[in-house]
């Protein structure tokens, strides 16, 4: 996996015309978006527009019915889910999805593993792989998990299990990674270091994030599309989304309520606080 | 093609798929609903045959000595749902399978135990064992008649509680979302009960239908379980549609290939290699469906929407 | 009680290690004791524990709950008995053989044929699925030998010959166990080898959470698929010395009931724990010798203590003898 571009005018990420229907309902509606090189790009929507199926059918959970997915100009849209990763297409869950059986360390040891393919490995055993070992510590470090590397996910705080899901979508340096509601539940010191560290992945590998947390959103993002019963409504710099009255529209009630204030939990990039906005 | 022979291969693959269908009803009732695996449910199809025969024996009445039957198989089965089920709800289904092995054994032992090492033969009534003349060249075994008609009305009066009445109703929920149903007020713990009984009744009024044919044996048990495993696994599991459907397939694929497939191949082939392939496939030819049904559709003919999604 | 749970384990280990001496060196125990059966019941015990090491490889490390790993003790067996009764009594000359590498030869590619494809069906499923389309699967092999009336059908074959192994008298008890604790060992070093390396971490990390190790990039399929053939093929080798020791084969060797007995000795001894089969085998040999000598309804002590077993294998207890914390390995596939 590699986070250059192959083809610097192909996106790292291209979703055409991508069409899903469960039965008689129609789900995802012609959804055409494109997440730029090294860009954060947000998805947002009403509940129920139909978010998470869009992220299913990019990560290979699902097929479209219609439509084309491409990473870095090579069409992914028939590989299997695995065969997408190692492609460089990268995941991070919504709902915390680790090795809970396993320690946090062989969590990361997992991740290191798989980009580079040792699956097959039989030796060296794991304990005795050095650099193995450095590259896991190194993530764990990173992601400020080296103390509770010996501990098992389940026995982590929440925010360290996001820390830790967020650390192994990143170990293998993709190209494109799906950050599926990294906020969620978090506190708000915890979600401004994971604002900040999602902050320090710009230009590192570009991010599909799909959020809640609008302060979060409009801060974080270069780029905002809005999916609203399953179309791509409107795509722009989170001013521009802001300000288009059919995306007021489409979240019912006072516009101002949900773009409102400027970030509380976020602070944007470059214009970080004193002291604030460390990756 | 000797219309005499087609006709009782027919009648014979019919028998075999309804008395099929009845083991595997339970089996997958369970499996859906109480998401149990029960390796022990074919104690109660030989339960059911060692039974009837003992009481055919002492009340010399074979229709009353088999309705005497079920409520015995009911609470016993009620029994095993209390004691061993119970405690293993939500487990690996690893613990379930070696607990059910276990039990297994026990009830095979206790049967040793009760009525020996050898068989069991049930006589039937003189009336049951006459046959039937259609045109001049088809004679049909009236007592396999007798089963195909009383699995056939079993199995829709199975279809019709599971989809016209309110049990049925609650069956179907709790199918469709345990969690939902408790939270709504199903008693689910009594509703458990109710369909692991039912499972054995069932089985058990297989046992006491085919004991006349085959006679009641140890070994009946243990050798049922798997082919209504391979019912339920290409019926889907969970599905009683599914079941009906895969147990008649599997009854008719089965008594077909034994019939005509050592002919078939003699046809096709050279004798030598009739002589292996022939028995080999014929006997393994519930197998073989199994594993051409899975290839195309790994979760089976008519799987149940799954709770909770599993990806 | 950290430090209590810490030594019984070593405690444990400590006897594991010793018994596997014991073994090694059961002729000259045997002989001391003046018991030539002991002998006997120390080689079965090493083949079985051969065999379920290898189950103990899928099931131990990957999670798979195979119920028809039986087969593969009988296709090996086969596979020493088919080319055995062609070179005494002639005919499918190519088959015919009284080498024991030849057996070999031949188990390794039933076994990994009939691993490979019905692994390839059975392992798009899982949890119960699976449990149940291998447990099919094996009694399909039971019904196959069945029908061969030429090599016995039913009732199974007698082998009058044993395998030829370079350097090795088969015949002499002696030096059967010490290929059979050959075999054991080589299980034991295989599943080491596995359990402590990147792909054995692989498969513990896909029991743990397959869709997560998908994301990462796992061949989740694969690795499974390649487990479950080198687990069979494994097992198929504990087959032909099965075959050599016992000189008799039968349908039986494959009946899930058999498959049924081999997952208890994992469980037992406890899965995953490298010299867990080891004590599994023990106590089954030696259970099963015992109760069937004081009782021939010794199904039903047995079939208690599975259920005993499997209700304390249900709870918290498994965790602190097998060094992992008990996992519902049904929640992800």
């Amino acid at each position: 996996m590699n986070a250059v571009n192959v083809s610097s005018s192909l996106p790292p990420l291209r979703l055409e015309g991508l069409h899903k229907a469960f039965g008689g309902l129609q789900v995802t509606r012609n959804v055409t978006l494109d997440v730029r090189m090294g860009e954060i790009h947000a998805l947002i929507g009403p509940n129920g527009a139909g978010k998470t199926t869009l992220i299913a059918q990019i990560a290979g959970e699902i097929r479209p019915d219609r439509g084309r997915i491409q990473l870095n100009g090579r069409d992914i849209t028939g590989l299997s889910v695995d065969a997408r990763a190692r492609a460089g297409l990268s995941r991070a869950f919504q709902v915390v999805s680790l090795m809970d059986e396993l320690s946090v360390h062989e969590n990361a040891c997992l991740a290191h593993l798989a980009c580079h393919r040792r699956w097959w490995r039989l030796w060296p055993p794991v304990h005795r792989d050095v650099d193995l070992r450095e590259a896991a510590e190194a993530t764990l470090a990173a992601f400020g998990l080296a103390a509770v590397a010996t501990a098992r996910p389940r026995d982590l705080a929440h925010g360290q299990r996001r820390l830790l899901e967020l650390a192994l979508a990143m170990a293998g340096a993709p190209a494109v990674l799906l950050l599926d509601e990294p906020l969620a539940g978090l506190g708000t010191t915890e979600a401004r270091d994971m604002c900040a560290r999602i902050a320090a992945l710009r230009g590192q590998v570009s991010v599909l994030l799909v959020e809640h947390d609008m302060e979060a959103v409009f801060s974080l993002a270069d780029r905002v599309s809005v999916l609203v019963s399953g179309q791509i409504v409107a795509t722009g710099t989170p001013a521009e989304i802001r300000a288009d009255p059919a995306v007021q529209a489409a979240y019912l009630g006072d516009a101002s309520t949900v773009f409102g204030k400027e970030g509380t939990t976020c602070v944007p990039a470059g214009r970080a606080g004193k002291g604030e906005g460390r990756p | 093609m000797d219309a005499g022979l087609l006709a009782a291969q027919v009648v014979n693959g019919l028998q075999l798929g309804v008395l099929l269908f009845l083991v595997a009803a339970g089996l997958t009732l369970v499996f859906g609903i109480l998401d149990f695996v029960n390796l022990a449910h074919g104690a109660w199809y030989m339960l059911g045959a060692f039974v009837s025969a003992s009481l055919t024996a002492a009340i010399g009445i074979w229709p009353l000595a088999v309705l005497l039957t079920l409520p015995l198989a009911a609470a016993t089965g009620w029994l095993a749902e209390r004691l061993v089920a119970r405690p293993l709800y939500g487990r690996s289904p690893l613990a379930q399978v070696l607990a059910t092995f276990g039990l297994m054994l026990v009830i095979e032992a206790l049967a040793m135990l009760v009525w020996g090492a050898e068989g069991r033969t049930v006589l039937l009534p003189a009336w049951l064992t006459g046959q039937l003349h259609l045109g001049s060249s088809i004679v049909l075994p009236v007592y396999r008649l007798v089963i195909i008609g009383t699995g056939l009305m079993v199995a829709s009066g199975l279809f019709f509680l599971i989809h016209h009445t309110r049990f049925g109703m609650q069956v179907r929920a709790a199918a469709a979302n345990r969690a939902m149903a408790e939270a709504l007020g199903l008693d689910t713990t009594r509703l458990h009960a109710a369909i692991f009984a039912l499972g054995a009744t069932l089985a058990a009024l297989a046992g006491a239908l085919v004991a006349p044919i085959t006679e009641a044996s140890l070994a009946m048990g243990l050798e049922i379980i798997i082919i209504a495993f391979v019912v339920i696994i290409i019926g889907g599991l969970g599905s009683l549609k599914g079941a009906f459907v895969a147990a008649l397939l599997i009854g008719m694929i089965d008594t077909f290939g034994r019939a005509y497939l050592d002919d078939i191949f003699r046809a096709l082939m050279p004798l030598e290699l009739a002589e292996t392939a022939a028995p080999a496939v014929s006997a393994m030819s519930i197998y073989i469906l199994m594993a051409l049904v899975l290839a195309f559709r790994p979760q089976g003919l008519f799987p149940p929407r799954s709770r909770g999604g599993h990806p | 009680m950290r430090l209590k749970i810490g030594r019984l384990r070593q405690g444990l280990a400590l006897m594991e290690s010793l018994f596997l001496l014991m073994l090694v060196a059961a002729p000259w125990l045997a002989e001391a004791r003046g018991q030539p059966f002991l002998l006997d019941l120390a080689t079965r015990l090493a083949i079985l524990a051969m065999a379920a090491a290898s189950l103990n490889l899928i099931l131990g490390i990957g999670g798979l709950v195979s119920f028809g790993h039986a087969a593969f003790l009988g296709i090996g067996a086969y596979a020493v008995a088919i080319p055995a009764w062609h070179a005494l009594y002639g005919g499918g000359d190519w088959l015919a053989s009284e080498s024991g590498l030849f057996h070999l030869m031949l188990a390794t590619l039933a076994g990994g044929l009939f691993a490979l494809s019905t692994g390839l069906i059975a392992l798009r499923t899982h949890g119960v699925h699976f449990l149940m389309i291998t447990m099919a699967f094996g009694q399909m092999i039971f019904w196959l030998i069945a029908s061969q009336e030429t090599y016995g059908g039913d009732d199974g074959l007698t082998i009058d010959v044993r395998s030829t192994l370079p350097g090795f008298n088969l015949d002499d008890p002696i030096q059967m166990h010490m290929v059979a604790m050959a075999g054991l060992i080589l299980a034991l070093l295989v599943f080491l080898l596995v359990r402590v390396s990147p792909f054995g971490l692989a498969l513990a990390g896909a029991q743990a959470n397959a869709p997560r190790m998908r994301a990462l990039g796992f061949p989740v399929f694969r690795l499974r698929l390649a487990a479950y053939v080198l687990a069979g093929i494994l097992a198929s080798w504990a087959g032909v010395l099965m075959a050599n020791f016992t000189a008799y084969v039968s349908p039986a060797m494959t009946d899930w009931t058999r498959s049924g007995e081999l997952m208890f000795m994992v469980i037992l001894g406890g899965a995953g724990r490298i010299l867990g089969p080891l004590v599994g085998a023990a106590v089954f040999v030696l259970l099963e010798e015992a109760l069937s000598s004081l009782t021939p309804y010794w199904h039903l002590p047995f079939g208690l203590l599975l259920m005993a077993v499997a209700l304390a294998q249900a709870g918290a207890f498994s965790g602190l003898i097998a060094g992992r914390p008990s996992s519902r390995k049904e929640r992800h596939a």
